[in-house]
């Protein structure tokens, strides 16, 4: 009976691999002379496409004291260009300029700290120039014209790694996105920028200030790396945000936004030489640059444990998190597979451990963090289970991640994971969006969007020799940050728990 | 500056380029060609109703049913036992095999399962491989009729529930939402229902049992297939794992009625740690089947539930940077949805944000839509319909959902034409009929060192006391 079944799920994948490789293998591949990629792939019925443009850009690259600015140019991004957004550029420029320098007088006369009644005068011009240029702008006009368009997806997501932005539209609609997207790369326009950075501290206290898993997950990266800047938030901190300026967001654009560092892609079922062609006449244009560089800090080795509580008004939160090494190399299939097989699923050694037999906590996820482009983290979170603590959740982790490293798993247990490894990527390809994402992922990430792929063949190479190995070197008490959100009565009654490994 | 912002936006040479290069002056698109894809819609002699749409693109098939039932059928004093008895249906084991082997052999298959409980109805879906769809399908069929509900598993998940009961509070959002349906609903109306320890208590084995042989049968259920089956193979599987699930009378009892009319006023909770305000408010929304339906969803657009190009948006995201994100709309349910507008801002602006809402309200009220800004809404709603047909899954669904909750057969071909019908007067109406911004419920969850007395310069504060419902203690006042 076991063997029949294992025969059959591995049939099943092997049919299923080799029809999503067919999808992949149809990419077509547009390099323009500026250096922009484009991948084009037709798939599906309904008439419609979705489309990404990845830039190799994200908030690891960001100068010192301007954590944020990545994702503060991404919102400006939204803010239109010289002919969208406008009542007519040729009137805006001068109100646009003379608001954007009062803006960063005040900002500059904040940082020196001024006296109060010069930085009194400063607001005072500065609120008067915002309603001069107020007659000048068409609101979220890039929105309402691809709403009328019909677009779904409209957004833009800033990480350490890459800035990303998507849309998906009627399949008629190539021309609308070409002259759009190229459009903000050419002639983007910093409006409204101010009341914007105010919009972006919002977004910082809803995710980071107010809820105590955002405030952890900070803390517990400005502990596990303390040279590598995946320690600092993407968001930005509070005072960093409160200080950017439009000159900040024309430099990193200057810097970074060149054709040669994005990455286009567009799937759905859309007339694919009619999209070549558009593609080429619209970004072509866009004047060539340099190439980002990547960012040479090596975080140094760990040479023992590091801890961080946060003490909350809440229930207690788990983060562990190991240095390893990032994909492409094989190192991170490991990892993926491990991952897997530890928390995916509720028949996983974790889950089944922790949740079903134990009942020491009601969650328990393991996941790769927080970027792919540099060293990360594999990263553990649990949701402990009242009256169990934080350090029992803590102390049959380690118990399970030195079992890892001690005895081979099973050879069905192995199987379990690449089969669901594999699965959910043959189901990422029904989907364009989801397709869209993965080939500009490993266009960077692998150098190639044929990693897409062939990132499986190494998935499904994975051995229990390899697991241990990467247990054992990787899953070392001297190789862990631990952070833990602490209810704060039991945080006043008592001192921190022991733990051992 | 001037040199930066030149750099940035780098001018084009010829204004006739310029001219080129704005959307406003592309010719309109070619029309889209598109035919809304055929589902098959047929009734299984054992009384289900098959929704399905053959699709081999890839090795995959999706399942999702939906049979009628739901947690406002649950006894007040057993609240939770609805979505217990879906989690348990999931874990507890089926004849002939224990809920671990389940999970066992579906993890392995890399095939899915999931059941989930909602007000009014419960679903559960099957995702898998094309060759694992036989054994898929038994699984499925397993879990929805001969559940044997393992006390220990019972336990586990009253466990669970009871930790995200314990952790209720944690988060402000989570909060304000709860606390503004018991505002709008009545504390302990169906509608708006607690899950708390003490409930928890309560529930029984037999509760569980009682309530699946009440309401999982054939005849109260339906079920959608799409992917990567034929028609032929489908109905054979069914007609095997299905065919004999015997009907029986239905006893689904009148839905639960709500009041007739809301308590207003501004209501605060207080939560130290935070520097950022909750903020909602609202009244009673619609019925489902309102015949200002298209009305309604042309009017929610305008209004707040469009993102960028609603008024709402506009005015305390873009010109003012209050927030993060707004959005307010009329909801629509069977027995009676909301009026809601939901946002969060500093603690210092707090005021400053209710203000807005009813001054934007106010004037979206005072005067009907501009045409363009109507033809914006209604263009916007009618161009992306496509997207309701992108997954063969999605299209058997929508199909099953729409007919469960008793829209007309034809509701997806006439859609368009209804939304086309919307005039600038029929928003100014509705807004006018159906909005009533100074009858409103206010909560604010938030700061209160920090916020001051920024509410009450609006009028008089009720307190609504916060309680751990693990304990059954009151936290705050």
């Amino acid at each position: 009976m076991r063997r029949w079944i294992l025969t059959l799920a591995l049939g099943g994948l092997l049919a299923a691999t080799a029809g999503a490789q067919g999808i992949i293998d149809r990419v077509q591949e547009v390099v323009l002379d500026n250096g922009m990629t484009f991948l084009l792939l037709n798939r599906g019925e309904a008439p419609v496409f979705s489309s990404v443009i990845r830039w190799n850009v994200g908030s690891v690259d960001e100068p010192m004291g301007l954590t944020g600015i990545a994702h503060m140019f991404e919102h400006m991004a939204f803010k239109g260009t010289t002919t969208v957004g406008t009542t007519g550029w040729e009137a805006e420029r001068p109100a646009l300029e003379a608001l954007n320098a009062a803006g960063v007088a005040l900002v500059r006369a904040q940082q020196d700290s001024a006296e109060a009644e010069e930085i009194a005068r400063l607001r005072a011009e500065y609120d008067r120039l915002v309603e001069e240029h107020r007659q000048f702008v068409v609101s979220n006009e890039l929105d309402e014209i691809y709403s009328a368009a019909g677009a779904e997806d409209l957004n833009a997501g800033t990480e350490r790694d890459f800035t990303t932005y998507y849309v998906s539209l009627p399949a008629n609609q190539l021309e609308l996105w070409c002259l759009i997207e190229a459009g903000r790369i050419r002639d983007g326009v910093l409006r409204e920028f101010y009341a914007e950075r105010d919009v972006v501290h919002e977004e910082r206290r809803m995710r980071y200030d107010t809820d105590p898993e955002g405030f952890l997950v900070e803390q517990f990266l400005g502990t596990a790396f303390i040279a590598h800047p995946y320690r600092f938030p993407t968001i930005g901190w509070a005072t960093d945000i409160m200080n950017l300026t439009t000159e900040d967001a024309e430099e990193f654009f200057r810097e970074h936004y060149a054709p040669v560092n994005a990455c286009g892609a567009l799937v759905g079922n859309f007339d694919l030489d009619e999209a070549e062609r558009l593609i080429r006449e619209h970004f072509s244009p866009i004047p060539a640059g340099e190439r980002n560089r990547r960012v040479n800090t090596v975080e140094p080795a760990q040479r023992g444990e590091r801890r961080v509580e946060v003490h909350w008004d809440a229930s207690p939160i788990v983060l562990v998190g190991y240095h390893k090494p990032n994909a492409p190399d094989r190192t991170d299939a490991v990892f993926d597979v491990i991952q897997t097989l530890l928390t995916s699923g509720r028949s996983s050694r974790l889950y089944e451990r922790m949740v079903k037999r134990d009942q020491i906590a009601t969650d328990v996820e393991a996941f790769t963090f927080p970027g792919n482009k540099y060293p990360n983290l594999s990263t553990f979170y649990i949701q402990p289970r009242a009256p169990h603590t934080s350090a029992d959740a803590e102390r049959v982790l380690y118990e399970e991640l030195e079992r890892l490293a001690s005895e081979p798993v099973t050879e069905r247990e192995l199987q379990r994971a690449i089969n669901i490894l594999v699965a959910a990527h043959v189901r990422g390809m029904a989907n364009n969006m989801s397709l869209a994402r993965d080939l500009t992922f490993w266009h960077f990430i692998g150098g190639d969007w044929r990693w897409t792929d062939r990132w499986y063949d190494l998935v499904r190479g994975v051995t229990a020799e390899d697991i241990m190995e990467a247990a054992r070197t990787h899953y070392r008490r001297e190789n862990r940050t631990v952070g833990v959100i602490v209810p704060r009565e039991s945080a006043a009654a008592t001192a921190s728990p022991e733990v051992t490994p | 500056m001037m040199r930066a912002l030149a750099a940035l936006t780098l001018m084009p040479a010829l204004a006739a380029a310029q001219a080129e290069l704005d959307p406003a002056n592309l010719s309109p698109p070619p029309p889209l060609e598109f035919d809304i894809p055929a589902v098959e819609r047929i009734e299984l002699p054992n009384g289900m109703i098959l929704f399905f749409l053959e699709d081999h693109e890839l090795p995959l098939v999706e399942v999702q049913t939906l049979t009628r039932t739901g947690s406002v059928y649950e006894p007040a004093d057993k609240a939770g036992l609805a979505s217990i008895t879906a989690t348990v249906m999931r874990t507890g084991g089926i004849e002939g095999m224990t809920g671990d082997a389940l999970d066992a052999e579906l993890d392995f298959q890399a095939s899915a399962i999931e059941i989930g409980m909602g007000e009014e109805s419960c679903s559960a879906s099957l995702s898998c491989l094309t060759e694992n769809l036989p054994r898929g399908l038994e699984l499925l069929a397993a879990v929805l009729r001969t559940p044997q509900f393992a006390q220990e598993k019972i336990d586990l998940a009253i466990n669970a529930e009871r930790e995200s009961v314990r952790r209720a509070n944690d988060d402000p959002m989570g909060i304000a939402r709860r606390e503004f349906r018991s505002l709008i609903y009545g504390r302990g109306n169906p509608w708006a229902r607690v899950t708390t320890g003490a409930t928890l208590d309560a529930i029984t084995r037999d509760d569980l049992v009682a309530f699946h042989q009440r309401f999982f049968h054939p005849n109260s259920t339906m079920i959608a297939v799409a992917g990567d089956v034929s028609r032929e193979a489908l109905l054979a599987l069914l007609d095997e794992h299905f065919g004999d699930w015997p009907q029986a009378e239905l006893d689904i009892p009148p839905l639960p009625e709500v009041p007739d009319s809301i308590t207003p006023g501004i209501f605060f909770i207080h939560r130290p740690d935070v520097n950022q305000s909750n903020v909602r408010l609202g009244h009673f929304g619609v019925s489902r089947h309102d015949p200002d339906e298209y009305v309604i969803r042309v009017m929610n657009f305008l209004y707040g539930s469009s993102g960028f190009t609603s008024r709402l948006v506009r005015e305390a995201r873009t010109n003012r940077g209050l927030t993060y994100g707004i959005s307010g709309q009329i909801t629509e349910h069977t027995v009676r949805g909301l009026y809601v507008v939901a946002t969060f801002t500093k603690s210092e602006t707090t005021r400053e944000m209710i203000d807005v809402i009813r001054q934007v309200t106010r004037d979206f009220q005072a005067s009907p839509p501009a045409e363009a800004e109507l033809e914006l809404a209604k263009t916007s709603e009618m161009n992306s319909f496509v997207f309701r047909f992108e997954t063969p899954i999605s299209i058997a669904s929508q199909r099953m959902n729409y007919e469960y909750h008793g829209y007309p057969a034809d509701y997806l071909e006439t859609y368009l034409d209804n939304i086309r019908a919307v005039t600038a007067e029929d928003v100014q109406r509705v807004a006018q009929e159906r909005m009533h911004v100074d009858q409103t419920a206010i909560l604010v969850v938030g700061n209160a060192d920090e916020i001051g007395d920024q509410l009450t310069q609006l009028g008089e504060v009720t307190e609504v006391p916060l309680v751990d419902f693990a304990t059954g203690e009151q936290i705050w006042p």
